[in-house]
């Protein structure tokens, strides 16, 4: 374990401690357990350090050093901070460095954040275990046999191990969630548009959020409020500042239980874990409504329609012309194109991109990707008329525990069907946090998924801190 | 139903996306899409003609602002990270005789 986000900042802000020092055992932290872990693909010490001495200066003369000052974070590495390489878990970016800072590095470093290092993704966060990274798979601190689910696996792990109280992450499909449950960590996917999306690499523009790994709900919260709020350099950025906080616990909101995300599939254990800790919001107040979202068993394939079709139009960019890698020999433009893309892009990337090329292929689109967005109205309605009913709908983030490295990589379907129960949401635009919510008997973490209405993060908090407290 | 996707029609796609396949990745490709586009023939079961596509979760359109001009990543920085450069010019090879 390592100190929250939350009493980090407070100590460093009054002086009471040196964000130097809490860098320093950081790092060391970080070089002595990373070689097991592989949740960093690079540690930007010098930076980190340099951010310390600076946050520390602002203390010492007085100055407000920010709401994360002294606090250390990791990006996945496909979020740009200037200088720092950014790889995507890709060989076709080889030794690029990012000439710009994304917008979520701009509002860290001005909160007084410590960036440390980039974190070990599947390959352009397409992936729910890290094992499409080219660059090795990352091992789940709670068992290291065991993956730390993806595409954000790298941050959840990190936090999980307690090198850093707090992570970025993306979410596409449950790329935040997935991971936090398989470690025994919170991960939020904030509203679609609540975070700018600008210097994150673009894997499906209709549903990639930035959002944060923590430790406690609290830290989530303090971080997703540095980093969100409208951004013009994001045109799908929801404009105005995130919503104001809402005070007070669970009791008075309405839980609602979807009946689809209890069916065949879900483990028993982690099935009798997520109801003991929804009963146990009810203890607490909360009255629990069973609702219905008839179109969930669809959003499996409309987000494999949809993700493929825009990964298939964002990744075009990787040409090997104005950076990355370039296949040597290539005669004419085309096969330079089609030589250094063959190379440097991994199975499952090639995998989505054929998908995607396909289904908006001449002929096609109208049956793939103009169909899915039609079913995705559906899957959206069905929350409408849910969320008219209830404040926070809750489920079970992932269908089991934390799978064995190498238990799922021969079967594409069987590795997409583990982000079953996160699809939707990313579709809808909807808010969802997984908070850590007991242990199955075999000692591996489970989470609670619980997912409001797009804007309503502060009332999905409120139902959050209350999962695990003491009724 | 099951879908069938030929050899020839998987090298087209492979073709489109600008992607080198070898013959062995085309021979996967052809069968994962194949097995891809079943699954995902169970949207043919729901009529959607009526319904709206959602192109935009929050509803946004138009999101216009004004043209200002401001600092952003240095000219060396992207200079840097191009594989070829030359003469103020990203370098490819010859494209016309």
């Amino acid at each position: 374990m390592i100190e929250t986000a939350a009493a980090i900042a407070r100590r460093v802000r009054t002086g009471e401690a040196k964000a130097e020092i809490i860098i320093s055992h950081v790092l060391e932290k970080i070089a002595a357990e990373n070689e097991s872990l592989n949740a960093f693909l690079h540690v930007s010490s010098e930076e980190a350090l340099a951010a310390a001495r600076s946050v520390d200066r602002l203390v010492a003369n007085g100055e407000d050093p920010g709401p994360l000052a002294g606090v250390p974070i990791a990006l996945k590495d496909n979020i740009h901070v200037q200088g720092l390489p950014t790889t995507c878990g890709s060989k076709i970016l080889g030794d690029y460095r990012a000439p710009y800072d994304s917008t979520v590095a701009l509002r860290l470093k001005k909160a007084g954040a410590l960036i440390v290092g980039k974190t070990n993704l599947d390959e352009f966060a397409m992936g729910s275990s890290t094992e499409n990274s080219a660059f090795g798979p990352s091992r789940n601190p709670r068992d290291k046999s065991r993956v730390p689910g993806g595409s954000s696996g790298g941050s959840a792990a990190a936090v999980a191990a307690g090198l850093v109280p707090l992570a970025l992450g993306s979410d596409t499909g449950g790329s935040i969630r997935q991971p936090a449950s398989f470690c025994g960590v919170v991960g939020l996917k904030p509203t679609y548009g609540s975070v700018s999306r600008y210097g994150l690499t673009a894997f499906g523009s209709s549903l990639d959020q930035i959002g944060p790994l923590a430790q406690t709900v609290e830290d989530a919260e303090l971080c997703w409020r540095v980093i969100a709020g409208h951004d013009p350099r994001d045109s799908t950025s929801a404009p105005g500042a995130p919503p104001e906080a809402e005070e007070g616990g669970v009791a008075g909101l309405t839980v609602g239980l979807p009946e689809e995300y209890f069916q065949e599939g879900l483990d028993p254990a982690v099935e009798t874990i997520v109801r003991n800790a929804v009963e146990g919001l009810q203890k607490r107040g909360a009255n629990v409504k069973k609702i219905s979202l008839p179109h969930t068993r669809f959003s499996l394939s409309v987000y494999y329609i949809i993700a493929p079709c825009e990964a298939s139009s964002n990744l075009s960019r990787f040409d090997g012309v104005r950076f990355g890698h370039r296949a040597s020999q290539s005669a004419a433009l085309e096969s330079l194109y089609a030589n250094s893309r063959g190379e440097g892009f991994g199975a499952e990337v090639k995998r989505r991109i054929m998908l995607g090329t396909y289904a908006l292929s001449a002929g096609y689109y109208d049956a793939y990707y103009r169909k899915a967005q039609r079913v995705r109205s559906l899957i959206k309605k069905d929350f409408d008329r849910a969320f008219a009913e209830v404040d926070v709908i809750a489920t079970p983030t992932a269908p089991t525990t934390a799978f064995k490295l190498g238990e799922k990589t021969k079967d594409p379907l069987m590795m997409y069907l583990s982000d079953v129960y996160t699809l939707s949401c990313n579709l809808a635009g909807h808010a969802g946090i997984s908070v850590p919510c007991g242990n199955a008997p075999d000692g591996l973490p489970v989470g609670l998924q619980l997912m409001a209405a797009a804007g309503r993060e502060p009332t999905l908090f409120r139902a959050a801190r209350a999962v695990g407290t003491p009724s | 139903m099951s879908s069938e996707i030929s050899e020839k029609e998987t090298r087209k796609v492979a073709a489109l996306a600008r992607l080198a396949l070898s013959d062995e990745e085309i021979a996967l490709h052809r069968g994962q899409l194949a097995r891809i586009l079943d699954h995902v023939a169970e949207l043919n079961s729901l009529d959607v003609s009526n319904t709206p596509e959602t192109t935009h979760v929050l509803g946004l359109v138009n999101v216009l602002r004004d043209d200002e001009p401001e600092l952003s990543a240095s000219a060396a920085a992207i200079r840097e990270s191009a594989p070829a450069f030359g003469n103020g010019h990203f370098k490819v090879p010859k494209v016309v005789e």
